[in-house]
Formats: structure tokens, C-alpha cells, sequence
């Protein structure tokens, strides 16, 4: 249908209209870029004790060229946004942004300290934070349209600040010479904590995969399961961690052969079943709701073709539902990674143990330390799964 | 059929104060299954002054953040407020996939120990629900409706007011429910660092080793969330 004219746009050449998300897109790479100039780079503290202040960035070779990055990061989200097949370069220059605000505040902490005390340590302002913060939402809002996980941005983002670090200009920043000082303990959580999460999903998926698949056709125990699955939701994540403990630890009392399988009032047994029960919900809901997509007429039409049961399952309700059951497992395994941080509460290891350690010293750097690891798994996880569901969910989908 | 349901919360609540006014009445209860344990009885502090904090801090929380979310919510439904959905959306994506405790012990060294670094949290992550409710409430709203309100001569407030928030009441009141939940359960995290509140005592019970403080904290974090989901399931049941 033509267009009335009465709309028509009167003046210059008839340019596509910016997508929604233009402006939002503007305004937070503006801000973005700003920050960091008003709220300060880098902050220097004298020693580990005394608190830091911002200093001026050293104008360098190296830091200019990481600041020019930064400001065409910037300058290209805006830009690049304003067309609608421009948005996922957006997302990348998100990215771009991102490694140079890092490069330049890791290379103008290695040349803040040249001149320092030795004593002395920096690390990132209140500018570079808020920036961080505004250009993950620009480039979530760039990719708002498609369930806004910018999954380009982050991978993009991961892969430039672990080249940084490799090239070793992070290194003048206090929380990479923590994590130097502490490397086998920060390898050790890091294992220990995708072992948990991971251990934790697994045994979830062992527990609603066949209660899920039977609750199909029982009313009655889908009630339980989701009752229960429920349940466990709405109990804080440190109590069932409490209540679990000392059940646990008079099992292992009463039979001590119980203790040398690891099961205890404390340690990595009672944190991965904690784990596993909250992981319970989103698992069963996501895999229920996703075998009942297949429309009943179509499952009929499937019978009356003389399909058994398990055939009815594998060719027709599972891939037609398969995109809103990796839904309810992308959500476990965020879940799973956020919630392992509490397991380092009642010794279960993981990167909770950096974290808490550094709550009880009033630390920042090692606070950051465990934090960081745990931000950028469950990112990368929700990321990777989003993909995943993406091309999967809609090659399994008809008409599409 | 709200009587009973009515009725079993009242029972509940009551076992619930009951509980607590006992807890620290029955040394001999906490020694039997505690043997090991010296001081099994948490005496620290009031179990009604941690439940009283727990409650303002989850509550006042929840209030600030059904402010920031109705407004943010409302806002970004209309006229220019529009194009800034997309925001909303990122910042809601993006907190799903950050724990809340990362959130609290981040703010830590930024506003110190006790209850800001959590009120902080709490109030990022409860207005989140508010306003995607608020928003997905109010795009339900039928164009005709709108339509039908402007030709009776109403202005866009009254609209809002008289027209759009009515109906999009019950899937705001979902998103509410899901708010004050999240904040009675997250108040517990915020033991960690240094907020006073029902997990108070589970924290300091795991820094020493002592199990039956552990055990009795968690029975009372434990039931005041499942009582307040099931009152607010009861307050504020959809129409059906």
C-alpha cells in the first residue's frame, strides 16, 4: 500500500526513520563518554590502608591512543545506531569502547605508579565504573530487539580485556597484582566454583528430567514437583544452606563412612545440593512448558499415525519445544553460577571464598577479585546459552 | 474460599511469633540436639529486634523500589519516554545475570558495613520486576479502550489514572508480589555484610563454628519468607 502523502517526510532525501532504540543508544554512549573526564580514570591510594583518591590521567603515547579508542567506541554506538542494520556494529563498537577505556586506565595506572611511593596502589575511579556500567546497557539496548543479551559485546569485551591482560597492560592496577600475588588461590576458586554450579546442574537435571517427563502426564505429580520446586524458591538461599548443614553433619555423625564420601555438615556436598534445589523450578518449568508447545491436535494427528509414545517425544514435542526448555536451562545455569558465591558461606569453595574474604578484611581489590570472575561467568554463560537458544529454538520452530 | 486460606495464615503467623518468643526460652531444647555446642542458644540479640529489622529494611526497600518502578514504568509507556525502553530492557537482562550478592559486596567498600550496601541492592533488584509488571500491565491495555476514553473527553492523567492503572492492577500486583519476596529473601543475604536482620545469626553462628545458631536463624529466615509469600499470595490473589 503507498504511503499518503500527508506523511511523507517533506524535506532532503527519504532516509530510513532510526530505529527505537537510536536514542537510547545516543544518550548512554554520550554519558558514557563523559564520565571518565568528570568522575576521574584512576585513583591512587597512598598504601593498602589509607582510601583512594583520583588522579589526573598521564597523557602518553600509549594512553592517548587507548583514550582516542574509547572516545571512536563511543562516537560509533552513536552513529551506528541511528540505522536499524547498523545496531549490531554498535554492539561491537560498544566493545571497542570498552578495551580502551581499559587500556587507558591500565597503562595510566603503570605510569602513576612509576612516579608513586612503592607502597602505593591504583585502581579504576567512579568514572571508569559508571562508564562500564553505561556501555554494557548501550549495547544491551542495542540489543534489546533480540532478547537484549549483547552477546557480541560481551564476547568481544572478554576476549580484548584477556588480550590486555596477557599483554600485560593491566598489570599497574591493584587488582591484577592481587590476583598475581594470589594466582594458584584464584585458580583453585575458579575450578572450585565451576564445579559446583556444574555439579549442581547436573543433579538437578538428573532429578527433573524423569520427574518432568512423568509429571507430563500426571496432574497430580506435576503438583508436587512444581509445589516443591517452589518451595525452595521463596527460602532464602543462606537458610536452606543453614538448614541443610545440620542434618548433615549428625548423618555424618551417626554413620562416619558417609563423611569419607564428602557428605558433612559443610564443605562442597551440602553447597551443591542447596544449589541443585533452587535450580529445581526453572529446570522442570521451562522443560514442562516446552513439551506442551507441540499443539495437542498435532500430537493426536501423530497417534492416529500409529507414533509411539517415545516417538511422539523425540521427533515432535522436543524439537518444537526445545527452544523454551534451553529457556529454563539458561536460567538454571545463571542461577546456578551466582548462587555457588554463598557456598563459600559453609566452606564449599568457589570464588565466594575471595569474595568473603575480602567482605571480612574490608578489602576491595580481593572483594573484586572474586566478584569479577563471577560477573563475567554468569554473563558468558546467559550469553553463550542465548545463542544457543537462538539458533536452535528457532530452527526447531515451524514457519520461522 | 478465603476463609481457610485466611485462616492457615493466621496459624502460621502465630506459630511463627510463637517461635521466636520461645527460641531463646529453651536452652534445654537447643542443648539435647546441640550436645557438642557450648552456647547453643542465641542470645546476642532480640529475635524480635532481628525480625524487626529484617522487616523495615525488606519493606522500606520495597516500598522505594515500587516508586522507582511504577515511575520508571509508567514513564517508558508514554510519549518520549518511549524510546527509552530499550534501557529498561538491558538493565533488566543484565541484572538477571548478576547475583545479588555480587551487588552487595561490590557496593561494600563504596558505602561501608551495614544496611546501605544491601538497601542498595535490594532496591536495584526489587523496582526491576515492578517496572517490567508496570510496563507489561499497561501495554494490555486494548487501543479501543484508549480509544473510548479519549472520546468521552478524559486528559491523558485521567486516563492513567482512572483507566490504564485499574486494568493493568493485577499484573502490577504479580510484579509487587515477586518485589517484596525477593526482598524479604535477599535482606537475609545482606547478613554478610553487616546488616542486622534474621540472617544475622546464620552468619555469625558459620564465622564460629556454631551449628545451632546456624539452625535457628535459618528456621526463622526460612519461615517469614515462606509466610510472606503465602500473604501476599492470599492479599493479593488475581481476580479470577
Amino acid at each position: 500500500m503507498p504511503r499518503p502523502l500527508a506523511l511523507a517526510v517533506p524535506e532532503g532525501r527519504a532516509r530510513p526513520a532510526p530505529p527505537r532504540e537510536a536514542l537510547a543508544v545516543a544518550i548512554l554512549a554520550a554519558l558514557a563518554a563523559l564520565c571518565p573526564f568528570l568522575l576521574g580514570w584512576i585513583s591512587l591510594a597512598p598504601n593498602r590502608l589509607l582510601s583512594p583518591r583520583p588522579v589526573a590521567l598521564p597523557m602518553q603515547a600509549g594512553t592517548g591512543i587507548a583514550v582516542a579508542c574509547f572516545l571512536t567506541g563511543c562516537l560509533g554506538m552513536v552513529l551506528l545506531s541511528r540505522r536499524g542494520r547498523g545496531l549490531p556494529w554498535a554492539e561491537l563498537s560498544a566493545a571497542l569502547a570498552f578495551a580502551g577505556l581499559l587500556g587507558a586506565i591500565g597503562l595510566g595506572a603503570g605510569a602513576v605508579l612509576g612516579e608513586a611511593p612503592r607502597m602505593a596502589r591504583a585502581m579504576p575511579a567512579a568514572g571508569f565504573w559508571l562508564a562500564v556500567l553505561l556501555l554494557a546497557l548501550g549495547a544491551g539496548s542495542c540489543a534489546a530487539g533480540r532478547g537484549a543479551t549483547p552477546s557480541r559485546f560481551l564476547a568481544l569485551a572478554v576476549v580484548g580485556g584477556g588480550l590486555l591482560l596477557a599483554l600485560g597492560l593491566l598489570d599497574g592496577l591493584s587488582v591484577v597484582r592481587e590476583g598475581q600475588a594470589r594466582g594458584e588461590e584464584l585458580r583453585t576458586a575458579l575450578v572450585g566454583h565451576l564445579a559446583l554450579a556444574g555439579g549442581a546442574l547436573g543433579l538437578a537435571l538428573l532429578v527433573a528430567l524423569p520427574l518432568g517427563l512423568l509429571a507430563l502426564r500426571q496432574p497430580r505429580l506435576e503438583m508436587a514437583l512444581m509445589t516443591l520446586a517452589n518451595g525452595f524458591q521463596v527460602v532464602p538461599s543462606i537458610a536452606l544452606f543453614g538448614l541443610l548443614m545440620a542434618p548433615l553433619a549428625s548423618l555424618a555423625t551417626t554413620w562416619p563412612a558417609l563423611r569419607s564420601w564428602g557428605i558433612g555438615g559443610i564443605g562442597a556436598a551440602p553447597a551443591t545440593l542447596g544449589i541443585a534445589a533452587y535450580l529445581l523450578l526453572p529446570l522442570a518449568s521451562g522443560l514442562l512448558a516446552g513439551l506442551r508447545v507441540a499443539p495437542p491436535a498435532l500430537v493426536d494427528a501423530a497417534r492416529g499415525q500409529g507414533m509411539t509414545p517415545w516417538q511422539i517425544l523425540l521427533r515432535l514435542r522436543l524439537p518444537l519445544g526445545l527452544g523454551v526448555i534451553l529457556g529454563g536451562l539458561r536460567l538454571a545455569a545463571v542461577q546456578a553460577v551466582g548462587l555457588a558465591t554463598l557456598a563459600a558461606l559453609i566452606g564449599g569453595g568457589g570464588l565466594g571464598r575471595l569474595v568473603f574474604q575480602g567482605i571480612g578484611q574490608l578489602a576491595a581489590d580481593l572483594i573484586l577479585l572474586g566478584v569479577m570472575p563471577v560477573v563475567a561467568l554468569s554473563l558468558l554463560v546467559d550469553a553463550g546459552l542465548a545463542a544457543l537458544q537462538a539458533r536452535l529454538g528457532a530452527a526447531g520452530s515451524p514457519g520461522r | 474460599m478465603r476463609r481457610p486460606g485466611l485462616a492457615g495464615l493466621g496459624v502460621n503467623l502465630a506459630g511463627f511469633l510463637l517461635a521466636l518468643w520461645a527460641a531463646p526460652r529453651l536452652p534445654g531444647l537447643w542443648r539435647a540436639l546441640f550436645p557438642e555446642i557450648a552456647r547453643p542458644v542465641w542470645e546476642s540479640q532480640g529475635w524480635f529486634a532481628l525480625l524487626f529489622e529484617h522487616l523495615l529494611l525488606a519493606l522500606g526497600a520495597a516500598a522505594l523500589a515500587t516508586l522507582i518502578g511504577l515511575g520508571a514504568g509508567i514513564a517508558c509507556t508514554r510519549g518520549a519516554g518511549r524510546r527509552l525502553r530499550p534501557v529498561f530492557d538491558a538493565a533488566f537482562a543484565l541484572a538477571q545475570a548478576i547475583p545479588p550478592v555480587a551487588v552487595i559486596a561490590l557496593a561494600l567498600p563504596l558505602l561501608g558495613f551495614g544496611a546501605a550496601p544491601t538497601l542498595l541492592a535490594l532496591v536495584l533488584y526489587s523496582a526491576l520486576p515492578v517496572m517490567r509488571s508496570t510496563v507489561t500491565g499497561l501495554d494490555a491495555v486494548p487501543a479501543t479502550v484508549l480509544d473510548a476514553a479519549r472520546g468521552l473527553g478524559m486528559g491523558s492523567g485521567r486516563i492513567l489514572a482512572r483507566v490504564e492503572l485499574p486494568l493493568a492492577l493485577p499484573v502490577i500486583q504479580a510484579g509487587l508480589r515477586v518485589a517484596v519476596v525477593l526482598a524479604i529473601a535477599t535482606t537475609a543475604v545482606g547478613a554478610v555484610a553487616g546488616a542486622q536482620c534474621l540472617g544475622t545469626p546464620i552468619v555469625t553462628g558459620l564465622a564460629n563454628g556454631n551449628t545451632a545458631w546456624v539452625l535457628q536463624g535459618a528456621v526463622f529466615t526460612a519461615w517469614l519468607a515462606l509466610i510472606a509469600d503465602q500473604a501476599l499470595r492470599l492479599g493479593l490473589a488475581p481476580p479470577r
